[in-house]
């Protein structure tokens, strides 16, 4: 039996190291694809300085990584850490890149800022200087490496995440730190996905890097915001920048931040990048200087809970939840906020820090005052107490409790309301949040487990002031839908108006709508005459014919509206796309008078496209144009579709090993063979020149595929050229070794 | 039967017996074998292992590689040799005036005057043979067969196996002094070390033993006086041949993998190299001897005679003959060496353009494009450094514009760009076609665009030569790292020659 056995036993354990061979090779094969590809973005990944220099002195303000997310320079980032502000009064960017992997990097240019918003905290640079502050010519700076952008969109709880940046002030090589994605936290700014939270421990200075998905994508931007003040520990001293020829407590601090546990998806950039890439600004003629930053302290009223949304309003208000709760919305009213306003939740389960749902300090995107909202969707509530603070710039400010897994409450429920027009019929008319200027405004909502003669309130509210209140037994049933209406005296003004629901004196739900125009059909009539005209100047454009189709190469586009009944304070905003994708889009309050004529917009230098504008009220398209410039579609932007494999590598003397200075390779076209080249321009793909060590890189990338031929001449050496030269699909780098042998 | 019969062909006749002979042979082979022996043990060892040396280590065993076929020549050739009853003299004297003449006039001849790294190692193989054979092959050759004609000839040529002797013995000095002045500057690995020694032994024992071959033939065999040239000729050809084709043996294959050296390949073909040419000149050689052996056997009374005559130390007039065709053939091939140097060198392409009335001539090999805002512009890359470029571009021109203020203009904008640019001066630049044009000389520093290169900064000097043509302001540039700067400066004076604008 053993006799048998044993050949039996040798297969099998034969068969075995096979697979386990196979296995080891197949791993291997995946780890160097996965390594080439970490270290193009580990090179895509830059340590960005800020500066300033004050008579003749130098000295460094803030710090923050970047990631390169085109070839032509474009570096997207933090915005706290590169924007001017008190904390960064800077005047210099410098980029430092990462020439050795396993060095620090080293400052190699200077950029500027390309689009920025303070609230998202995310800034695009443009690299458009050398170090020493010569200009870049277009064309002129070398292809650099750069991130591919994936669709943040995709990224699911449990999905795990890669952060590359530099871990402190400039001292180490980019670092990379892997985790999961925790939770996904919603706010209005960005819906549903404006945060991703981790609990990989990511250090303050690698805030503004890259937070990738595992297939090398971009897919965030590890976020965090420091205030001088708020955490000292993490303030570093770092140069002289007083000039007193001592670096301490008194010299300008650097903040680097504390761990960061935030990742702003970079869905959230896209209108940024956009606009940085198309080197697009929108100018508002009309818009008056902007008020001086409120002096009163950031107010936080109205807390509450809803377990879901109805048009970034709250679908109803709850104080305590069943189990197996997965959506959780924590509601408030702010006022005096400001860009550089610190906010920070911080959310405890049965008192103990529950950090997956707390959201660190990070930058305020809402504007002054409005409805804001921080909560989760399709994640699990473990059943207990929840207790929410909010902190504004490091201060409490607001807390509330809520109880999940208490079963349903037992009072009754008013949710879904809607506002809009009753028709003779008594039909509800209207789009749900935008009314025109009429007599009268009515709501619907609906209604459950109401008990019979339970006292429910109906307050309206103009402005912020209380014009209208409604006070009964309820009537109407257990269930159902109720409709009331509002008749103010003199009809409804146009301004923000707000209906609250009480019951038993808790508030059960809360809508906002805003009345504006005149009654349309089917939306009110706010703004009109939207057109496109061209002209040198402003004034001329105020007055040129509207019209549709332009010429390439225009100094600008303008566009042009007229507007009617709309009050001041009114949240209002412009979309700007092209080719359908927006680039540009303002939030902002209203104004301006409450009618006028010719608000003006232009937009300088548009490259060729279908260029659409749209201007809405409370989130509601109210007027939309549309023009074509040139050709009507955008140039294919080269400079960010990566496919080719990057071709890199070292030219040695064969006999010394040593690197060769200087030697010229060529990368000629796939239909020129190297034995027919002629050294013409017009056969060459690309030119490499190897450096002091040796070591060459080419700068664009080689198609995949593509046979391509190489000649390589170096005087004192044997030539080398050989044809097919191509690389597959699955080789994104190539590192290659050549050695040269003396003639 | 008395005293055995010695022919004069035998060397033991003259020497200390057969022994004597065998030593110029068996000392040659097991010199060969064991260098060659050595340099695959060190491939093979380099190969398996890979191991790290330290520099100084690495330094150390170059020079002792260096010494290393001179240490197996003292041990196995000239030793026995010089214990012998009879030793040949001036063994040692060929070896060191032969090193000193290729250090002293060859190599700086090759690398001055022939400039062989600036042009042949670029060229087809067939060139690289030609340039090798009349640059290389034949100024060693002179310098040996000037040695041997001015050491021993005639009187230390005894038998034919003398001239074997000491022509290895003026390969040893060569080889030493090519090897010396090859491993100092180059600094190889130790591996390479050992390639490049036996590289030089090789082609120097070649041809050195072709020239004891034709030597052999016209001192014993009264051969024709073109026998010698065209010995001299065979030995600079095989020469020149093993140099040419040697590195593209070592040099690896390009690929997407990149390009390794093939040592192996190397080693085989220097092998091959000798065992070839040791079996065409031991098959000479023998034939030589088995003709003078015929020639006594058959009681010719010439071959015997000149034989006898030869020892005494008479020199006949073919020989001198031989020797004296050998010099002329030997300077005829210098001389076609630096026409073939500038043939290469000043090699040029035709350039014209229509549109913009422009025709010139342009160095050959060198990159041509035409972007603006340049009419076009030729760069030299194989040159290391700084490419060298010569452009021309057309600047606009109105009424009250003077040369100055284009050049001004052209100034403004590189100082923008380039990295400590600076004007040296004006001053009237007469071209060729004796037009008077403004020239602007000028210097900035140049580096590595690739920001993860660590590119070294070159001084760059440049001149612009602004001519005003039928109302159109041309602009020519010349560029060029600033240390061949006036080396180069005759190409730039050869295409102002050709220009037509």
């Amino acid at each position: 039996m053993s006799s048998l056995g044993a050949p039996g036993n040798i297969f099998l354990r034969l068969l075995v190291c096979l697979a386990v061979l196979a296995l080891a090779a197949a791993a291997s094969a995946q780890s160097a694809d996965y390594s080439a590809e970490f270290e193009l973005l580990k090179r895509a990944t830059v340590f960005i300085s800020q500066t300033k220099t004050e008579a003749g002195h130098t000295s460094l303000r803030c710090i923050s990584t970047g990631t390169l997310i085109s070839a032509d320079g474009l570096i997207i980032s933090n915005a706290h850490g590169v924007l001017p502000s008190p904390a960064c009064d800077g005047d210099s960017l410098i980029v430092s890149l990462a020439v050795d992997l396993d060095e620090p990097p080293i400052p190699k240019y200077r950029a500027e800022i390309a689009s920025a918003d303070s609230g998202l905290d995310i800034a695009l640079l443009r690299i458009h200087r050398e170090l020493d502050g010569r200009s870049i010519a277009a064309g002129e700076l070398p292809a650099l490496p750069f991130a591919n952008i994936g669709e943040s969109e995709a990224v699911a709880i449990d999905d795990t995440l890669m952060v590359l940046g530099y871990p402190d002030v400039g001292n180490s090589p980019a670092d990379v730190r892997r985790g999961t994605v925790t939770a996904i936290l919603a706010e209005p700014v960005a819906g549903s996905r404006a945060w991703f939270k981790t609990r990989a421990e990511i250090p303050g200075a690698m805030a503004g890097g890259g937070a990738y998905n595992t297939r090398g994508q971009l897919i965030g931007i590890p976020t965090n915001a420091a205030q001088p003040g708020l955490i000292a520990t993490n303030c570093r001293y770092l140069s002289d920048s007083n000039g007193d020829s001592l670096v301490n407590s008194s010299d300008h601090c650097v903040l680097v931040g504390d761990f960061i546990s935030s990742i702003r998806p970079i869905a959230a950039a896209r209108k940024l990048i956009r606009r940085a890439r198309l080197s697009l600004s929108v100018t508002e003629h009309n818009r008056p200087a902007l008020p001086a930053a409120a002096s009163a302290p950031a107010r936080i009223t109205r807390a509450f809970f809803a377990p879901a949304l109805q048009a970034n309003m709250p679908a109803t208000v709850v104080g305590a939840l069943p189990a197996n709760t997965r959506n959780l919305y924590f509601f408030f009213d702010y006022d005096n906020m400001r860009p550089e306003t610190l906010l920070e939740l911080r959310v405890q389960h049965d008192g103990i820090p529950a950090p997956t749902f707390s959201l660190p300090p990070v930058r305020w995107s809402g504007g002054a005052r409005g409805t804001w909202y921080i909560g989760a969707r399709e994640q699990a509530w473990a059943n207990g107490a929840y207790e929410f603070t909010l902190l504004v710039d490091g201060a409490s400010a607001a807390s509330r409790q809520i109880l999940v897994g208490g079963g349903n409450e037992s009072r009754g429920r008013f949710s879904d309301i809607v506002f809009g027009t009753e028709d003779a019929a008594g039909n509800l008319l209207g789009n749900g949040n935008v009314l025109p200027v009429a007599s009268a405004a009515t709501a619907r909502f609906l209604y459950d487990n109401l008990p019979a003669e339970a006292t429910w309130t109906a307050i309206w509210s103009y402005d912020g002031a209380e014009f209208a209140r409604s006070s009964a037994g309820w009537s109407d049933g257990a269930q159902g839908s109720k409709v009331i209406s509002v008749r103010p005296e003199g009809g409804l003004l146009p301004g923000e108006y707000r209906l609250e629901l009480f019951l038993g004196g808790v508030l059960a739900a809360t809508g906002d709508f805003v009345v504006a125009g005149s009654a349309g059909a089917p939306l009110p009539q706010v703004f009109r005459n939207l057109a496109f005209t061209s002209g040198d100047s402003p004034a001329r454009a105020r007055t040129a014919a509207a019209t549709s189709n332009f010429p390439s190469g225009i100094s600008a586009l303008f566009a042009r509206f007229d507007w009617a009944q709309i009050a001041a304070g009114t949240p209002w905003s412009l979309r700007w796309m092209v080719d359908e994708q927006v680039f540009f889009e303002s939030a902002e309050r209203w104004a301006l008078p409450e009618a006028g004529s010719a608000y003006l917009l232009s937009l300088p230098n548009p490259p060729d496209g279908r260029y659409s504008l749209q201007v809405l009220v409370n989130g509601l398209v109210l007027a939309e144009s549309a023009a074509t410039v040139g050709i009507g579609q955008l140039p294919i932007d080269r400079f960010t579709a990566f496919s080719g494999t990057s071709l890199r590598g070292r030219v040695i003397d064969a006999g010394s090993g040593r690197g060769l200075p200087s030697v010229t390779l060529v990368l000629i076209s796939e239909l020129v063979a190297a034995s027919e080249f002629t050294w013409q321009q017009d056969e060459v793909v690309a030119l490499a020149t190897s450096d002091r060590n040796g070591n060459f890189q080419f700068a664009r990338p080689l198609a995949f595929d593509s046979p391509y031929s190489m000649v390589i001449e170096a005087e004192g050496y044997i030539p080398q050229a050989a044809d097919g030269f191509q690389f597959k699909a699955s080789q994104p780098t190539a590192d290659i070794l050549i050695e040269m042998v003396r003639g | 039967m008395g005293t055995p019969f010695q022919s004069p062909y035998a060397p033991a006749e003259s020497r200390d017996g057969l022994a004597a002979a065998g030593h110029v042979w068996r000392g040659l082979l097991w010199w060969l074998v064991l260098l060659s022996g050595f340099t695959a043990v060190g491939i093979f060892l380099q190969q398996l292992f890979q191991p790290a040396v330290p520099a100084a280590v690495n330094r150390g065993l170059g020079m002792f590689f260096v010494l290393l076929p001179v240490l197996i020549w003292l041990g196995l050739s000239l030793y026995p040799d010089q214990r012998s009853k009879r030793p040949r003299v001036g063994l040692r004297g060929v070896a060191v005036f032969s090193g000193l003449a290729t250090a002293s006039v060859s190599l700086p001849l090759q690398e001055q005057l022939f400039v062989l790294e600036q042009w042949l190692p670029l060229q087809s193989v067939l060139q690289r043979i030609l340039g090798y054979t009349v640059a290389a092959g034949m100024l060693d050759a002179l310098l040996k067969m000037a040695v041997l004609h001015y050491v021993i000839y005639p009187r230390r040529l005894l038998a034919r196996n003398d001239a074997i002797a000491y022509a290895y013995a003026g390969a040893i000095g060569s080889s030493f002094a090519v090897n010396f002045m090859a491993v100092g500057h180059m600094d190889p690995t130790w591996q390479y070390a050992l390639l490049t020694v036996l590289l030089a032994c090789v082609a120097q024992l070649v041809s050195s033993l072709f020239i004891a071959l034709g030597l052999i033939e016209s001192v014993f065999s009264k051969a024709m006086p073109l026998v010698l040239p065209a010995n001299v000729l065979l030995g600079s050809a095989a020469a020149g041949t093993i140099l040419a084709l040697y590195p593209g043996f070592l040099s690896g294959e390009l690929g997407t993998g990149g390009s390794g050296a093939r040592p192996l390949f190397a080693l085989g073909f220097l092998m091959l190299a000798w065992c070839l040419a040791l079996a065409l000149v031991a098959f000479f050689y023998r034939n030589s001897e088995r003709r003078a052996r015929e020639a006594y056997v058959s009681h010719s009374p010439t071959r015997g005679i000149e034989a006898r005559a030869s020892r005494a130390g008479t020199v006949l007039p073919r020989q001198r003959w031989a020797f004296a065709l050998s010099y002329l053939l030997l300077l005829l091939g210098l001389l076609l060496g630096l026409n073939l140097r500038d043939n290469v060198l000043h090699r040029v392409s035709p350039y014209s353009n229509v549109e913009a009335g422009i025709a010139a001539e342009y160095p050959a090999g060198w990159l041509l494009d035409e972007l603006p805002p340049n009419i076009f512009r030729v760069r030299d890359h194989s040159h290391p450094g700084y490419p060298t470029t010569i452009e021309a571009r057309t600047l606009p021109l109105g009424p009250d514009i003077v040369e100055r203020n284009l050049l001004d203009q052209l100034s403004l904008q590189r100082a923008q760009t380039l990295i400590d640019y600076v004007v040296l001066g004006y001053e009237p630049f007469a071209m060729p076609d004796d037009n008077l044009a403004l020239s602007m000389n000028y210097a900035y520093i140049a580096r590595e665009n690739s920001p993860f290169l660590e590119g070294s900064a070159t001084l760059v000097r440049g001149i612009d030569i602004l001519s005003i043509r039928r109302g159109n302001a041309l602009v020519l540039s010349y560029r060029a790292d600033a240390r061949i700067f006036e080396r180069e400066y005759p190409t730039l004076l050869a295409f102002l020659r050709s220009l037509e604008a």
